[in-house]
Parts: C-alpha cells; structure tokens; sequence
C-alpha cells in the first residue's frame, strides 16, 4: 500500500478529521456561500466567525476547536471562517489567523494516537506540504531533503536546528518525530497563510455583512490596543545615542549587520513594540522580506522557539561590535541600553 | 593615469581583444541565459558597467570584442527584468555559488611573495607598510602574489568543498560548474533546480556546515559526560559525525607519526606529556573510536583546565572544513566572473574545469592562453620567481627585461611592470 493510494488517504481522512478540515483549505475556493444564508445554518454561521474573532483576538491562545475529534458543526462551518477571512482583506488578520490555525494543527497531533502519529505526519508533509521526504528507522523516523529542511529550521534559533549540527546524508537530514512535529508547524503556517492568500478577494454578501463588520472591529481594537501600547514607550528622542544611530541607518538604507539588526529589535521588543510595528520600520528597506524579519523578531520577542525572551545586549557586547557611540560618554557609565535615560533637553530623568 | 601605465593596459588590452575575436563561442554560456545580469570592467576604468542583459551568446560576445573589458561577470540569480535596478529586478533565484581564494586561507608563502611598492620612487615595501620610507609617499601599490603553494593550498579546499557537495548534499556534479578564477582560486555554481530558490538564511547554514562554524560537539555527543557508545561518532556515519570521527583519526595519525605541524599546534594547549600518549593511542582507534579514551580533563600550559577531547576534535574540525568565502556564497545577488572569460588581474582565462580532472589541472599552464608574441620589453619592478606556461621567470627586481607578449601581459595586470619605451 502506498502513501497515494486513495483508499488509504480515505480512510486517514475520516480516523483524523482535521485532515478532512486540511483538504477544505485546499477545496474551499468551490465553497457556496449562499448555503449558509438558509434557515437553521444561524449555528454555523455563528460558529465560523467566533472562530475568526478568537484568532483574531487572542491569537495562539485562543481557545476553539482543541478537543481531538472536531465537531460536525466545526468542520462544517471550516470553509466559511476561511472565506471570511479572506473577505476582511488585511494581510495582519491573514497572518494572524495562520498562525493560529498552524499552532492548533500541530497542537491536534499530539493528540492522535501515538501508533498512528508517524503515518499522519508523514501523509502531511508528503501529500499536503509537498515535502520531499522519507520514512526512516527509530530514532530518526523520518528524513527530509535539506532544502525543505532549511526552508523552515532557519527560523528556529535552537543551535540543534542549525545544519551544522544535523547529520546530512547524500542531502536527508534525519528527524526525530518532535523535530519533525516542529519543522511541519513551521511549514502549515507558511502554508495556510498562502493558502488565504490565493483565495484572493472575495464580495461580502449581504448576509455576511453584519458579521464581517464584527469582525473588522475586532480587528480595529486589537489594532489600537497595539499603538496605544506603544505610545506609553520610550520617545525616539529618548533613545540612546547607539539606538538612534542603528534607526537612522536602517531608515537610510544603509548596510546594518545581523547583529545590529538583532540588537535594534532586541532593544525595541524590550521598550515593549510590538512585531508589527518592527516589521513597519523594516519594511522601509529594499531588501525586506516579510516572512523572515518577522520570525526573527518574534524570535527575539520569544514567541518562537524555547519562549525565552532574549534581552538586550549589553553595552560592552555593542561595544566591542563597533555600534557604541562616543564609547558611551555621552551614556554616563551605563551597562545596558536599557538603562539609558535622558530627556530631550539633556537632563537626567532619574 | 600616467601615460606609461595607459599604453602598458592598452597593449594587454590588445591582446584580450585579439583573443575574444578568435575564440569564438568558447565563453562559458549560463542557464537562462536572458534572465541573467551581466556587468563589465572596462580598461582604464574603476566603475563596472552592470545591469546588462544579452538575449544570446553572440550578442554578449559583440560587446567583449567592441569592449575588451578587463573582467566580465554574470549574476548568479536569474531575474524577471534583469537590467532593473536591483529592488525592482524580481529575483527568480539563484546558483548555490562557493568562492575559495587563496588569499583567505592564511598561508605563510603569502608573507615571502606579497609586497607593496612605492608609485613615485619605486620603493619595494612589506605588505603591511602604507607610507614610503624612502620619499615618505603614502601612494602606494599593493601587490598580491600567486606561487604553486598557494594554488595547491586552494584546491585541496575544493576537493574538500567537492566531497561536501557530492556526499554530505547529494549534488549531482553534472550540475555542477567548475572554474578556475583566473588568479589564485576556484568558483563553484551548482545549478540544481532544487537549490535556485533557497533564501539568503538557509545558504548561510549552508556556508556555516561546509565551515563547521557554529557547529556544537554536544550535538554528537561529545561532551564531558559522553553519550553511549553505540551513538557516538564512528567512521563509517554520514556527514559531520562521519568526517569528525574520521579526521580525529587523522589528527591521532599525524601525532604517531611526528607530523611537527599537528604537534606544534597541540601544544599551544596541551602538556607535552598528553600530545605524546596521544600518538600511542592510534592502534586503539584502528577498528573504531575509542572516544573514552580522549576524554581526559587537563591543565592547559596556560594552567586552564581543558578537556583533551574537545581540543583534538577542534582541530579535526580545522583540518576537514572547507575555507570557502562565506560573504560569496550567502549573497543571492552577487555576480561572478564569467567562465571562460579572462581575468584581467593576470591575464589568464578563468577556465572550466571539468570535475574528474581537478587533481591533474595545472591552472598556470593550462588557461595561459594569450600569445607569446610579440616579444616586449617592460620595465619590472618587482617579482619573486614564478612559474608561467611551463617556463620559470625573475626574481625581478627594477629591471628592462625581454618577454613574450603574455608574461609581460601578466606582470602588467599584477600592477608590477610597464612596457618601456
Ligand atoms: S554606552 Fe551603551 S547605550 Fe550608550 S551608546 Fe554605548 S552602547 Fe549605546
Ligand atoms: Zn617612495
Ligand atoms: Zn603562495
């Protein structure tokens, strides 16, 4: 029996009905949205956008569809939170909903019985992914070509996850089924955000309007809490001397080095900005690109890989990376940009 | 520019255009040949004409011979609209590239043949010196020697960057390039579909595997506390774990036979004393590791406290990376020197190799490819000895001598002659 055998994918389908709910990702471009302006489908509808709000609201920690075995009415209501999605056209919402979707996915794995775990991630990352990989021998069960592998480890900034310390055989890298867990989280979600992506733009129709309308000021709020957040922060005249400098240079496009880039963001996240609102002062630069910058950032932020929140490198470490200004004099004998604090003026706030 | 050194560059010049005319459709031809950038340096120029796009061989191939440039590259990505400016280009993908240049590899040869000179009193400098102590004159020419060494150097790293391609990532070496860079190194482009699209990130890991940069010993049980012996490092595993058990071998090797090299290099660490039973425990090794057996803690000469093990296997890991320029490889938009094309910085072509005759290839024979005549007198001012088409030259130093047109071209490109009048 092979892996494409229709037959098999059936009946993966109907033991795991998030796999089913995968498969409408990809159909649900056909779905007929009129069917759920129809008496009685109010509980569909209902469900398919308090789907989107959680998402929309309280990100991976929103609460719907955990439980192992979806709901009919879940897997019924799927395509509709999908086209949704797509009708709110705001890339922050798509993303914001991927990410959600991708976390709950991998969260569902861990749910399948462990005899099985292996055949679904591979159906997955084989059939849905379109990975090119390989079922291997305990303890590394699975092995996947290096450049599916890169595609997604280089988000992941455990040094385990680096090449270098993978075995590389004529171009597989063997996985252990955690790992391999890891790599397919980090591709659904490329993958779903693509998906929505390309169902492009679809009307609003008029039943739905009420509820898309919801939706919107979901998203408004969940907006305006950002900036409020962030207008409570430090004022850029405020900033130490090396941080305005890093700011101007970026804005200038000019050449700033991983680790200046890597301490600008650190500095940011730890004066408390949020992903997006460094993703908007990247996006500045020509050679930007989206995907990355905000893995990275949400890396240092620790929303990705172990969940620790990496501190702001201290003023000896920028120091000896030539990004001090003045060797601090201007600074007053700080260890940590951090600590920096002078008003405009020039006097002391503390 | 004075004058000398115009007419001096206008006669290689010559002779670069002679040779595209004659060449024909020799040049190295890329995939996707019309999505690709190209660029120029022209002769008496420090700009480089870019940007360009050739719908084919031929129209390329008008310009070299209406130009004579001095380099000639192509852009290692394809492109949507390659003669936009590079924001605007829409970046379709690009060959994995490698770059190994001797001049990286910190050879000592390098310090015996490199000098500088003075441009207004002809003053043979050292390297490092940047004022004249003869006429106190800060222009200064810096001039960057090749010897047999340095070549040798350079391709034992792409034998080794070779077996890293082919074994460790499964490349097919049919779609592989190899080319000699015209100077003192080699270039490599894969072009495998399945490589064209990887980001800037994961040619980085890419980079950081064939250097071992970043690489963990832990993550191959390596630590003080060793992982169970069935899971440690043994020669017959692929990749890294294969290639650390192997060269630490060789490091074992190299001390049981004396190799002064490897023990003046341990004993910047070790006591005297460990380096020597290190030597005996080779026999030990012969079937498998015995990593135990390295697992020593001591005090370094500097009165650290080392562990034995993670100073052989460090230098394992020196011997059996390889020293590729890792800017090159993780730039998706670097353009490369055309193969086939001359290098103007010699005058030799940037020749493909073909890859089972890399270990026979004697780049200074082989890709001297100008003429020999006319004969012409030039003024040197300086040149070790050197090897060129089979034939020894120099030492020179500010002296007229006689050579053929493509030795006198040779020390022109090197900055470190002109045709006398
Ligand atoms: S002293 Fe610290 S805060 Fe001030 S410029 Fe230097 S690195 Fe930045
Ligand atoms: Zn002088
Ligand atoms: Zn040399």
């Amino acid at each position: 029996m092979t892996y494409s055998d229709p037959y098999f994918i059936e009946r993966l389908m109907m033991e795991f009905p998030f796999l089913q709910q995968m498969r409408e990702y990809i159909g649900s471009f056909g779905i007929r949205l009129e069917d759920f302006a129809e008496p009685g489908m109010e509980r569909l509808v209902e469900k398919a956008v308090s789907r989107v709000e959680q998402a929309l609201v309280h990100g991976v920690r929103a609460s719907y569809g955990t439980g192992a075995k979806p709901s009919e009415e879940e897997i019924l209501s799927y395509p509709l939170s999908i086209a949704l999605v797509a009708m709110l056209e705001d890339s922050y919402a798509t993303r914001r909903f991927a990410t959600v979707e991708a976390e709950r996915y991998s969260r569902l794995f861990e749910k399948i019985d462990p005899g099985n775990v292996r055949d679904v991630l591979y159906f997955v990352a084989r059939e849905v992914l379109r990975m090119d990989v390989k079922l291997s021998n305990p303890p590394y069960e699975f092995r996947i070509h290096f450049t599916d592998y890169l595609r997604y480890s280089v988000k992941l900034n455990e040094p385990r996850f680096k090449l270098v310390n993978r075995i590389m055989d004529r171009g597989y890298v063997p996985l252990r089924r955690p790992e391999m867990l890891t790599i397919i989280k980090n591709a659904l979600e490329e993958y779903i955000e693509e998906r929505l992506r390309s169902i492009g733009r679809i009307p609003t129709p008029d039943f739905l309007k009420p509820h898309v309308e919801r939706l919107r000021n979901a998203l408004e709020t969940r907006r305006w809490r950002e900036t409020e957040q962030a207008r409570s922060k430090i004022p850029l005249e405020s900033w130490p001397p090396c941080m305005q400098a890093l700011r101007q240079r970026l804005l200038a496009g000019e050449h700033v080095s991983h680790f200046g880039n890597f301490t600008l963001a650190a500095y940011l996240i730890n004066i408390g900005w949020e992903t997006e609102q460094i993703l908007q002062l990247y996006a500045q630069r020509g050679d930007f690109d989206e995907r990355i910058a905000r893995y990275q950032i949400e890396h240092i932020a620790g929303k990705r890989g172990g969940g620790t929140r990496y501190t702001t490198p201290s003023c000896r470490t920028i120091q000896t990376h030539g990004l001090c200004i003045e060797e601090g004099r201007l600074c007053g004998g700080i260890k940590n940009p951090l600590q920096y604090r002078r008003k405009p003026g020039g006097k002391e706030k503390r | 520019m004075n004058n000398d050194k115009k007419r001096s560059l206008e006669f290689v010049r010559g002779l670069f255009r002679n040779y595209y005319e004659a060449m024909g459709n020799k040049i190295y031809q890329p995939s996707k040949f019309e999505n690709r950038e190209f660029g120029y340096m022209p002769f008496h120029q420090k700009i480089m004409i870019r940007h360009l796009r050739f719908r084919n061989l031929d129209e390329l191939l008008k310009v070299l011979k209406r130009e004579a440039p001095m380099h000639v590259y192509r852009s290692a990505a394809i492109y949507h609209l390659p003669t936009a400016p590079m924001e605007e280009k829409g970046w379709l993908g690009a060959e994995l590239i490698f770059d190994i240049d001797a001049d990286h590899l910190e050879l000592p040869c390098k310090k015996e043949h490199d000098f500088n000179y003075c441009n207004s009193c002809f003053e043979i400098l050292k390297p490092d010196e940047e004022i004249c102590m003869n006429c106190n004159s800060g222009e200064i020419t810096e001039v960057e020697w090749v010897c047999g060494k340095c070549i040798t150097a350079a391709r034992d790293e792409l034998l080794k960057l070779l077996s890293f391609l082919e074994g460790d990532f499964g490349l097919n070496p049919d779609n592989m390039t190899i080319t000699f860079s015209g100077n003192r190194g080699y270039h490599v482009a894969v072009h495998e579909d399945k490589i064209l699209r990887l980001n800037r990130e994961a040619r980085q890991e890419i980079a950081e595997y064939i250097t071992a940069s970043h690489l963990d010993i832990k993550a191959y049980g390596l630590s003080e506390n060793l992982r169970p012996l069935h899971d440690l490092p043994d020669y017959i595993d692929p990749g890294w774990k294969g290639r650390i058990a192997k060269s630490t071998y060789q490091i074992l090797a190299r001390i049981n036979s004396g190799d002064e090299e490897t023990i003046n290099k341990l004993k910047e660490t070790l006591p005297e004393e460990n380096i020597q039973n290190l030597g005996e425990l080779l026999y030990e090794w012969s079937e498998k590791p015995q990593w135990s057996l390295l697992n020593l803690k001591t005090h370094s000469r500097g009165g650290k406290r080392i562990n034995q093990l993670s100073v052989l296997v460090s230098l394992a890991l020196q011997i059996s990376r390889s020293q590729i320029d890792t800017v090159v490889t993780t730039d998706i938009h670097r353009l490369l020197r055309l193969a086939n094309t001359l290098n103007g910085k010699t005058g030799l072509l940037a020749g493909v190799i073909k890859y089972d005759s890399i270990e026979d290839i004697e780049p200074f024979e082989q890709f001297l490819v100008l003429p020999k005549t006319p004969e012409v007198k030039v003024k040197v001012v300086n040149a070790p000895e050197f090897q060129l088409g089979g034939r020894r030259y120099g030492p020179y130093s500010r002296e007229v001598v006689k050579l053929p047109a493509n030795i006198a071209a040779y020390l022109i490109c090197k900055e470190t002659a002109i045709l006398a009048s």
